[in-house]
């Protein structure tokens, strides 16, 4: 007989346990069988739903299989001829942004239904959600458009870029899916390119040749050599500061130099960050760069700045080694596309005019002032200086550039050197905004007006009350009082003028208010300079006799700029760069004058060559003129790099 | 107990939310909407129904030491059966109560009823008291779900009330923050009463409560 407790205690429970499983499986099993057609039916129907609300008219749909276009997960054509219904989804935030997509015949797009996403609530969501206007207004402006679409033609939701990109990427592969089961055009297929294997790399790259690996390069780890004059080089780069292994960056070359395309291993990289550098729309900017010169036209991208960096410096080296290769091709000599215009030459800040001034506009700002006398200054930007007859004061009238052109101010400054008053004068700045510091009456004027009062030494905008939304008349006057002071101190206290010439820098930024004697000295501390024959790419050269240069070059900066930006590059003995002067006076006020920022600049102090340069980032919304200034600097290193080095 | 006291049990004197404090969870959770509610509330009985008379006629079989895994499964079976069915007949329903159906499983009020009284009755008794709670589980739902709907949207179940169509919502009702607030409100209303009428009931939070606190030894191993 049976242990009764072995029973009870071991075999009974499990045996127990087995049977309710086994019963329990059964029961799933049955309804499942019950309810898993019924389920299936549901589904299909609600997809039917969605395709029939993007296309009413039609009255049922056949299914196209058999089509190639990447992305796309269903192409229905309307039994009644009425138009096409194309489900396609792009690669959003969380996962695929699907959209369904109806067409007619022709390729207008009808309507536009975005489905069920895994996006963040309250911003990939908005496409889904009926009553979000932002989704909405994205869904209609596809409405009536033809053929591939790109950001600017529809209405991105702001605030929402990768969702708003994945969306579109949906709609333009149900588009290419139309041209291929529609129209008979080729289907545009995704190539999955992280997923290739070397050879199919290669082949990519250098399409069409046979290629044959040749010894490699310094700074590369493979070469080959293609039959038509094309090549393929490797090289590495760490890309972000703490991957665990660097980037693989393959570089194809075509015949004349130019490069054909760029892969990139970038799985070292954070995921999700770092692997934006191996994205085609990223590496798309490679296609036909000629040279390093033309690799400044490529920009990182935000938020995956040292992986994409890194991968610029990976291509770098490629251009270089592919120089070394060949060195009579284009690439070796290659300028960077829209160089600045040399003949032009850089303009003058606008000079300052005097004026006279009666006793009563004296009297205006400094009450107590009898018998105004003229004296004499050399501070610039002071149009006239007048001291009262009874040593009251002083009267000074000074002037900046704002927003269009010179905002003139008249200040009353005390015997000690303290702002009694302030008068704005006519200017020409814009209505509503800088015109508002002369007109009569006007309470944001006066109260900026006021706010000067009791002041002196130097103003800081934040010590008074700026008109808001003026600021840069409001910044321009602020400059204009900092003159009158500074023209007091030389009046009144004896000390040395002012000179300030040149562009309207940030704190700190001594470079740029200096005049071009000055800024050389800032360059090249302690030399002697001479001026030299300038070589070819800049205006003017000097050399100092420590070793040092001074090289100036120009570049258009912003492309409706009225003149070029002006830059003086400092070289010190070893070739290093001390500094950057740039004139941003043809620039747009208030955003390219950015280009003579401190914090801007500062970044080219140190650098040693080209390659340097990939480190200098451009600021972003003043692109061009940023970019024009790297582009000018680049110009001076290669200049020096070529004849001047010793 | 009478059989009708045994069905009415659950509904008022034993109420397995306001009084036993079991189930919080989806009430907290699905009682946005009344219809939600009643759902839940609905799906959650037909667990309930079956699998206490599943686990009263095994009471004498299942042995002590595979007590909750064979109570668990067989409750999982039965969750799983209503889930399919509810996608298949009632998308919308399977839509908003969304994660919650399958929830059902560990919803304490099933274990604890299991645990509590089929485990220990007559299969007809616990057929009674299973569809007793169950309904008191799905009128406090909808209790708790139309006083959240009808503040937080103006409308119950789905249908705008006339005069308060104009006026502002109190929309934090519909947020989680709301549901608390709801809960408490309810839960004090429900002491008041039982003050009143002097039938106060020991409610503890924490082991003290909770249907499993025999087999998890009381080790505080719910926080």
């Amino acid at each position: 007989m049976k242990n009764n407790n072995t029973w009870e205690n071991f075999l009974k429970p499990v045996v127990v346990l087995v049977v309710i499983c086994l019963v329990a499986s059964a029961a799933l099993a049955g309804t499942n069988q019950l309810t898993a057609p019924i389920i299936a039916e549901q589904e299909a129907a609600a997809a039917n739903a969605a395709y029939l609300e993007v296309l009413p008219e039609a009255d049922g749909f056949e299914e196209i299989t058999d089509f190639q276009s990447s992305n796309v997960t269903k192409a229905l054509k309307a039994t009644n001829d009425a138009g096409w219904v194309i489900q396609a989804y792009g690669k959003g935030f969380g996962g695929d942004v699907p959209a369904v997509v109806a067409f007619d015949n022709e390729g207008t797009i009808l309507k536009v239904k975005f489905m069920e996403n895994s996006e963040t609530a309250g911003f990939g969501q908005k496409l889904v959600d009926p009553n979000d206007a932002d989704g909405q207004k994205l869904a209609e402006s596809f409405v009536g458009k033809q053929g591939n679409l790109e950001t600017g033609d529809v209405d991105m939701i702001s605030g929402v870029t990768v969702s708003s990109k994945a969306a579109l990427d949906a709609v333009n592969s149900a588009v290419n899916c139309f041209n291929e089961v529609a129209l008979g055009q080729e289907a545009t297929i995704e190539v999955d390119t992280s997923a290739m294997t070397p050879e199919e790399v290669r082949a990519m790259l250098a399409p069409g040749a046979t290629l044959t690996q040749i010894d490699a390069q310094e700074g590369t780890t493979e070469v080959w050599q293609g039959d038509d004059g094309s090549y393929v080089i490797y090289t590495e780069d760490m890309g972000w500061e703490y991957a665990p292994s660097p980037m693989t960056v393959v570089t194809g070359f075509a015949a004349d130099g130019t490069i054909t395309g760029v892969w990139v291993d970038a799985s070292s990289q954070t995921p999700g960050i770092g692997d934006q550098a191996a994205k085609a729309d990223y590496l798309d900017q490679y296609k036909g760069v000629l040279g390093e010169a033309g690799l400044d036209g490529v920009d990182t991208v935000s938020g995956a700045t040292q992986s994409t960096r890194g991968v610029k410096k990976a291509v770098r080296k490629a251009i270089q080694a592919y120089v070394a290769l060949v060195p009579d091709s284009p690439a070796a000599t290659a300028v960077a596309p829209e160089g600045g215009d040399e003949s032009e030459a850089a303009s003058e800040p606008a000079a300052v005019e005097t004026v006279t001034l009666t006793e009563e506009d004296c009297k205006a700002v400094l009450p107590e002032g009898e018998g105004f006398e003229v004296v004499g200054s050399t501070t610039s930007g002071v149009q006239a200086a007048m001291k009262a007859g009874n040593d009251a004061g002083w009267v000074i009238q000074a002037s900046a550039k704002g927003f269009a052109d010179q905002v003139p101010v008249l200040v009353g400054i005390d015997a000690n050197g303290a702002i009694v008053n302030v008068k704005f004068l006519q200017n020409s700045e814009t209505a509503g905004f800088g015109a508002k510091l002369y007109e009569e009456g006007n309470a944001e004027a006066e109260a900026f007006a006021g706010s000067f009062a009791g002041k002196s030494g130097e103003v800081a905008i934040g010590d008074v009350e700026a008109i808001a939304g003026a600021t840069i008349s409001s910044e321009a006057v602020v400059e204009a009082v900092n003159t009158a002071l500074s023209c007091y101190n030389e009046v009144a206290l004896g000390q040395a003028p002012a000179a300030e010439e040149g562009a309207e820098g940030g704190e700190g930024t001594d470079l740029s208010t200096m005049s071009a004697e000055e800024a050389r000295a800032a360059l090249a501390p302690g030399a002697t300079l001479t001026q030299i024959d300038a070589p070819e790419g800049l205006t003017e050269a000097w050399q100092g006799d420590d070793g040092s240069y001074v090289l100036y070059a120009e570049d258009k900066g912003y492309e409706y700029s009225t003149a070029p930006l002006n830059v003086a590059v400092g070289f010190d003995a070893n070739g290093a760069i001390t500094g950057v002067w740039v004139d941003v006076s043809g620039q747009t006020p208030g955003i390219g004058d950015k280009a003579a920022d401190a914090e801007f600049l500062g970044q080219f102090t140190g650098i040693t060559d080209e390659a340097g340069l990939d480190g200098v980032d451009t600021v972003a919304s003043a692109t061009q003129s940023t970019r024009g200034v790297k582009k000018a600097v680049r110009k001076c290193i290669q200049a020096y790099a070529a004849g001047l080095a010793s | 107990m009478s059989k009708f006291q045994i069905f009415t049990n659950g509904l008022v004197k034993e109420n397995p939310v306001l009084r036993l404090v079991l189930g919080t969870c989806p009430t907290l959770a699905v009682t946005t909407m009344a219809f939600n509610g009643l759902g839940m509330g609905i799906a959650a009985t037909f667990v309930l129904f079956c699998s206490n008379i599943a686990i009263s006629l095994l009471r004498n079989v299942i042995p002590d030491k595979v007590r909750l895994p064979a109570y668990i499964t067989v409750i999982a079976t039965f969750v799983s059966i209503v889930q399919m069915l509810v996608k298949a007949y009632v998308p919308a329903l399977d839509k908003s109560l969304g994660v919650f159906l399958p929830l059902i499983v560990v919803n304490c009020i099933i274990l604890g009823r299991a645990e509590m009284f089929a485990s220990k009755n007559k299969p007809l008794d616990s057929a009674l008291d299973g569809l007793g709670m169950g309904l008191g589980f799905t009128l406090t739902l909808v209790l708790m779900g139309s006083i959240r709907e009808i503040m937080g949207s103006g409308t119950w179940f789905g249908m705008t009330i006339p005069f308060l169509a104009d006026v502002d919502k109190f929309t934090f009702m519909t947020t989680p923050a709301g549901g608390f607030f709801t809960f408490g409100c309810l839960m004090a209303l429900v002491i008041f009463i039982e003050n009143k009428t002097g039938n106060k009931k020991e409610r503890s939070i924490g082991c003290e409560g909770c249907p499993s606190k025999s087999v998890c030894g009381a080790k505080g191993g719910c926080e």
